[in-house]
């Protein structure tokens, strides 16, 4: 990773070693040719003595845009311009700041533009601190604006922003009711005697929701575990206009007097994700503990006892557990896909697999990868658990190195049928050496399993293995405490073990498994 | 309670953050290391230094202090000083 700097950053970075640093003058074309780039600038009172600063650092920033931009194997962070310390000591138009933002508008929109590419929400940490967040001693005397605490708590929020762009990330919120997303008590308080909206604590609840609402947008899956009576709640979410919260934003709602380790349980075999995936939240500490102790892979934060403690403890969690930097359009309309399968599950027939299959009129289409799509693709190998058979996790750059090799294939896939278009939703990573077609990874999004969706994939996989002329396919699988429904694939079809994790199928003339999956059409890459 | 630059934990929490800094285990510092001795020891590891002392013990190097702690047992002595 190479930081392109024009102040003393290295105490902010100590104690990664994997690190190199600009001169303090940098120029764009001293890049290293490959590896991360960061980008770090500041302006201070010096720099804008002169005419034309503003455009100086953003020109540097934007040059170093431009050289990384269409190279998804580096990524570019860039944090924001910062000003050192007031800019316009002596003037109270404040024309310097405002230059300054315009700047940073600028460059974030650059940024935006690009997949490999970064913006740095450096606002945050720098509000924790406010005033406090610099230092005029160590500045004047190092260089480095930055005070003790401030550089003390940077390695923290580093580590967050990495692990946010690298995808990995939660996938459902359930939430507890009574004095978690309204205060009061339903059961004894009434629909009209909850706080929602209004006064204290009503207008912290309101901002509680607001919160958990941008997270549905963002593509959080939301679902209920709450010791309730199922119809009044939705009577409240219904009749009370400031609830933020609506009942279809709900998925497999457990509202009953049961206990919560077997709702949460309940609710993430439903939605076929794993317990590790999911992040509870409920006001009750009683209750926190007895989820802690039975189900320990859930993520059961702290909440605050207060409510106007609440709203920033929501946000923290938000930022925790469901940060990420860019969304895909998938993301946006996850839980309706959820709801379409749950539509299907409905309409499943209970014997008759061929009936089924041919009402849903499954079509998986190949879809022509581009180096915007990297993102999309690398996120679905980090993401999918269940249904993967080595779990081998890829990051943009490897994905685009894969891509372009010419030995090596990326095959996606999109599913649709009658009730809904699925998006992007598998892949299978192939390689090719001589005779043999490699299959270095299959993983599919699980809530497709059971649809003979994966084995029309492999029988297309093989098929293309025999137009590129191999004689044998051979599957890579490695088994991992989650991915137990994927380790039986090879062996339903037709592949035989030849050594630990490595299976092998002739190609015949005629690849056919059970002959379901020829009710599960494919088509090419258009 | 008063420090003194004596005190156990004072120095030997100032070894780990001068180790921390250079990247060394903390058994390679001692309190008469000096900065002198060790390469790794430049301007920017000693500025991570004062950084995480300050943090860690709220106290304060004044420029005047920057040459004047260039080994462990002078940066415990700031150390020691106290929340100013």
């Amino acid at each position: 990773m190479f930081i392109v700097r024009n102040f003393t950053v290295e105490p902010l970075f100590i104690k990664r070693d994997d690190v190199a640093f600009s001169e303090y003058d940098p120029s764009p074309g001293a890049l290293p040719s490959s590896g991360d780039i960061v980008v770090w600038l500041v302006a201070d009172t010096a720099a804008v003595r002169h005419q034309g600063w503003s455009e100086r650092l953003r020109d540097l920033a934007l040059a170093v845009v431009s050289s990384c931009a269409g190279r998804p194997d580096r990524a570019l962070h860039m944090f924001p311009i910062v000003s050192v310390h007031p800019l316009d000591p002596a003037d109270s138009s404040y024309l310097h700041q405002q230059e300054l933002t315009n700047v940073n508008t600028e460059l974030r929109a650059a940024v935006s533009e690009h997949p490999n590419m970064y913006w740095i929400g450096l606002e945050s940490l720098l509000d924790e601190f406010g005033a406090r967040a610099f230092d005029e001693r160590l500045w004047y005397v190092t260089r480095e604006p930055f005070g003790a605490r401030f550089v003390a708590a940077f390695p923290a929020f580093w580590e967050k922003h990495l692990a946010a762009c690298g995808g990995v990330r939660k996938k459902v919120l359930i939430l507890d009711l009574d004095n978690t997303v309204w205060g009061g008590v339903l059961g004894e308080d009434g629909v009209q005697g909850i706080a929602i909206g209004g006064a204290y604590p009503g207008n912290a609840f309101l901002d509680v929701q607001a919160i958990v609402k941008t997270l549905y947008e963002r593509g959080v899956l939301l679902s209920i575990a709450s010791k309730n009576d199922e119809g009044l709640v939705w009577e409240a979410l219904e009749e009370r206009g400031e609830m933020q919260l609506k009942r279809e934003m709900f998925l497999y709602p457990q509202i009953h007097w049961d206990d919560k380790p077997a709702s949460l349980a309940a609710i993430a075999d439903s939605l076929n994700v794993g317990l590790d995936s999911v992040v509870f939240l409920d006001d009750s500490p009683q209750e926190r503990l007895l989820v802690e102790q039975s189900l320990p892979e859930v993520a059961v934060p702290e909440l605050p006892q207060q409510p106007y403690e609440l709203p920033s403890a929501l946000r923290a969690i938000a930022d925790r557990f469901f940060a990420s930097y860019r969304l895909t359009d998938e993301d946006r309309v996850r839980t309706k896909l959820y709801k379409a399968e749950m539509k299907r599950a409905a309409s499943k027939p209970g014997t008759d697999m061929r009936t089924y299959l041919a009402t849903l009129k499954t079509h998986v289409s190949r879809i022509s990868i581009t180096a915007n799509a990297y993102h999309r693709l690398a996120q679905l190998t980090q993401k999918t658990n269940q249904f993967n058979m080595t779990t081998h996790r890829l990051d943009e750059g490897e994905i685009g190195a894969w891509h372009l090799d010419p030995q090596r294939e990326v095959m996606a896939f999109q599913v649709s049928d009658v009730y809904s278009e699925q998006g992007l939703s598998a892949l299978l990573f192939a390689h090719y050496d001589g005779e043999n077609g490699h299959i270095d990874n299959f993983l599919m999004s699980c809530r497709l399993l059971g649809r003979q969706i994966e084995s029309a994939i492999l029988k297309y996989a093989l098929g293309r293995f025999r137009e590129r002329g191999c004689t044998q396919a051979v599957a890579h699988c490695r088994p991992t405490s989650r991915n137990s429904r994927a380790q039986g694939f090879y062996a339903e079809h037709g592949f035989t073990e030849e050594a630990q994790g490595t299976w092998i199928r002739e190609l015949s003339q005629n690849i056919q498994f059970t002959g379901l999956e020829e009710l599960v059409s494919v088509s090419d890459a258009t | 309670m008063q420090r003194s630059s004596g005190a156990p934990d004072t120095i030997d929490r100032v070894r780990e953050i001068v180790a921390d800094a250079l990247g060394v285990e903390t058994s390679a510092i001692a309190p008469n290391t000096e900065a002198e001795n060790i390469e790794a020891w430049d301007s920017v590891a000693h500025l991570a230094m004062m950084l995480a002392i300050e943090a860690e013990f709220g106290v304060r190097f004044e420029p005047e202090d920057l040459a004047a702690t260039a080994s462990v047992d002078a940066l415990a002595r700031v150390a020691a000083r106290g929340p100013s």
